[in-house]
């Protein structure tokens, strides 16, 4: 008698530990559904917008550790080697100087016709005729 | 622009300022490289001896021989290889011969005696219908705005 009743509280331990578990999988799992479910429902970034104050936030933020934990130098090296520094130079100078002699050109080019104008008028001649 | 500026190609000729201040640049130019062989020679002097240099001091008659020498190589060469020169490329300008696009050797070395020995006749551009200087008339070239190629 006292056997089967060890018997059968041993069982029930272990239908109570097995259900116990299974439970626990059962509730973990509805409670991420129904967290994903609440997720996609709402919009977080006008909840985070409304309600929480970023700019108080990042008034707290330690910026200077932030720097400090950063290599400068070497984020500074990964930047001028991805922008092709000498080609913008390049081609800065290049358009630079082709359009100041351009402008060299015209205006000598104006200014001759200006003085070809003046001997005209000072000699009579008509530049239209000639 | 008249008619009388442009040629039956259709180049304009150039006038007195943009003559003038090529023939300005060219001039500099021509005082560069004779500084550079002044700096040759100091070079050498020194290479050879040391010991005995002092700066040489070269004679008036001397000095403009080799001046008006440089000053003629220089224009003839670039005339005839390219039509222009530092002075002329910078100002957008093209030394052309009656009715090639090339002056030859020989008239280029004409012209450029007479623009060294006769500089004053490049005024003649002011008050010549054609925009030709004295030389020009002489040797049958003319100086016409040089266009980039259309592309």
């Amino acid at each position: 008698m006292r056997r089967g009743v060890t018997g059968l509280s041993e069982r029930g331990d272990r239908w109570v530990t097995e259900s116990a578990d299974q439970f626990k999988t059962l509730v973990a799992s509805v409670a991420v559904r129904l967290v994903d479910l609440v997720l996609d429902e709402l919009d977080l970034n006008a909840l985070v917008r409304e309600r929480v104050d970023i700019d108080a936030l990042a008034a707290d933020l330690d910026i200077e550790a932030v720097i400090n934990r950063v290599d400068l130098i070497a984020l500074a090296d990964r930047v001028i080697e991805g922008v092709d520094l000498p080609a913008i130079i390049r081609e800065s100078t290049n358009s630079m100087t082709a359009e100041v002699m351009t402008d060299v050109r015209t205006q000598g080019e104006r200014a001759d016709d200006v003085v070809s104008g003046i001997v005209d008028r000072m000699l009579g001649r008509d530049r239209d005729s000639r | 622009m008249t008619s009388s500026e442009s040629a039956p190609d259709g180049e304009r000729a150039a006038g007195i300022i943009t003559r003038g201040l090529a023939a300005v640049i060219d001039l500099i130019v021509v005082l560069v490289i004779m500084g550079a062989l002044y700096g040759g020679l100091v070079l050498v002097m020194i290479v050879y001896s040391p010991a005995a240099f002092s700066l040489p001091s070269l004679s008036a008659v001397f000095s403009t021989v080799v001046t008006f020498g440089v000053a003629v190589v220089y224009l003839t060469g670039c005339w005839t290889v390219s039509g222009s020169t530092a002075g002329a490329v910078t100002m957008g300008l093209r030394v052309v011969g009656r009715r090639s696009p090339r002056v030859g050797l020989f008239v280029g070395l004409l012209r450029a005696v007479g623009c060294v020995l006769f500089p004053i006749g490049l005024l003649w551009v002011v008050v010549d219908r054609r925009r030709r200087s004295l030389q020009d008339i002489v040797f049958r070239t003319r100086v016409v705005y040089s266009r980039p190629a259309a592309t």
